[in-house]
């Protein structure tokens, strides 16, 4: 396969980072760290939720873990797949330039021909 | 007592090496380093555009829910790119780097000097292999048929990008393009009159016509060639079709930017055609 241009280098490895990101980020959240205020809890703890009008609510460990449990794959599934999508741009610039490159070359070696004879 | 500072500074000795190493003949003008404009802009734009929807997503994170971060650490991871990109591009542009002050492209009467960040290198237009144009409405000032970008492949291998974020293409694009078919016309007329047929991109010129893909379209059904661009300002893609003596398209289209030597090929079959003419075919 021919080598593709050094701008579709550039930009394939730009998009190939953004998704290595969504991954990352992806990976970061997948903890299964169950959370209160952004504070790991423990068994036993028991959250406090104080809404806009002072409305107390309390939830336990098992409560949250459920609730962020169900919550956890959407986050992980949006994120990887945007993730995924970024790479798999990126792989598809990288052929579809390689094989632009490979149709100039063929151009070249073509005029090279007459360029000598001429 | 002042003076014109291009004249006075004249040439500097490394071009002046490398041209009459070439054999490129007279100078006959300089096009300096340009800022890209359009490029420092857009990367601004991107860079403040994310940057404010991190900073907006970091105070809710902070202040609210601490799920935001995650979309905070995207967005700046978005922002971070971009805002190198434009201290990058700002940073050696003329504007502010007084190194790249000194970059220009020499013309002289058999080819050009680029002086640039990677050295000074000396082409000429009769060495030219395969050259490239990307054609495009790109800013106001260039008009649609105007190359914007430059790709050449020398005869020696050593090969050349040169784009409108490095000179001024509207200036220096229309006469590498001309230098350079005109080179090259009397080469491919001559391989052709021995009955070689030529191929260019897609499109092969041979005795009968131009064929492309297994379709000829004959020299008596051809008036010449017209480059139009499609889709207004913002479209990169130019194409390239035959017409006929009332102007109307003949044969196929093809992108313009992805022909090597497409002006040549322009010339070539203008001169056959004329040639053809004159003995009343």
């Amino acid at each position: 396969m021919a080598k593709p241009k050094a701008g579709v280098v550039i930009g394939a490895s730009a998009l190939a980072v953004i998704g290595v990101v969504f991954f990352v980020v992806a990976a970061f959240s997948s903890g299964g760290e169950v959370t209160c205020d952004g504070k790991a809890m423990r068994p036993g703890d028991v959250c406090l939720e104080v809404a806009k009008d002072g409305r107390k609510t309390y939830h336990t460990y098992a409560e949250l873990k459920a609730e962020q449990d169900a919550r956890r794959p959407i986050l992980l599934g949006a994120l990887g797949g945007v993730g995924g999508l970024f790479v798999l741009a990126a792989g598809g610039f990288v052929v579809a330039g390689s094989r632009e490159n490979k149709k100039d070359q063929a151009q070249i070696e073509a005029a090279a021909a007459w360029m000598r004879a001429g | 007592m002042t003076l014109l500072v291009e004249s006075a500074l004249g040439l500097g000795p490394d071009v002046t090496l490398a041209a009459s190493m070439r054999n490129l003949g007279e100078h006959r003008e300089s096009y300096p380093a340009v800022t890209s404009k359009p490029l420092l802009v857009s990367l601004g734009m991107f860079t403040v555009l994310f940057g404010v929807l991190a900073g907006a997503a970091t105070w809710g994170a902070i202040i609210g829910d601490p799920v935001v971060w995650v979309a905070a650490n995207i967005l700046w991871t978005i922002t971070a790119p971009c805002l190198l990109g434009f201290l990058w591009v700002l940073l050696r542009s003329p504007a502010v780097s007084r190194r790249a002050r000194q970059f220009r492209v020499h013309v002289f009467e058999h080819g050009w000097v680029w002086a640039r960040r990677s050295g000074t290198e000396a082409y000429r237009w009769d060495e030219v292999q395969a050259l490239f144009a990307n054609l495009a409405a790109f800013t106001a000032e260039i008009s649609s048929r105007t190359p914007y970008g430059i790709r050449i492949t020398m005869v020696d291998g050593r090969r050349m990008d040169i784009w409108h974020v490095h000179v001024d293409m509207a200036r220096f694009g229309p006469l590498v393009s001309a230098r350079v078919a005109q080179a090259q016309l009397p080469k491919a007329m001559a391989y052709f009159d021995k009955g070689n047929p030529i191929t260019f991109g897609d499109l092969t010129v041979t005795d009968e016509g131009v064929a492309y893909g297994g379709f000829l379209t004959p020299w008596s059904d051809i008036g010449g060639v017209e480059i139009d661009h499609v889709g207004g300002n913002h479209v990169e893609e130019s194409h390239l079709s035959l017409v006929d003596r009332q102007c109307r398209p003949r044969g196929t289209r093809v992108n313009f930017g992805l022909m090597a030597n497409a002006y040549t090929f322009v010339l070539m079959v203008e001169t056959i055609v004329a040639k053809l003419r004159s003995v009343g075919q």
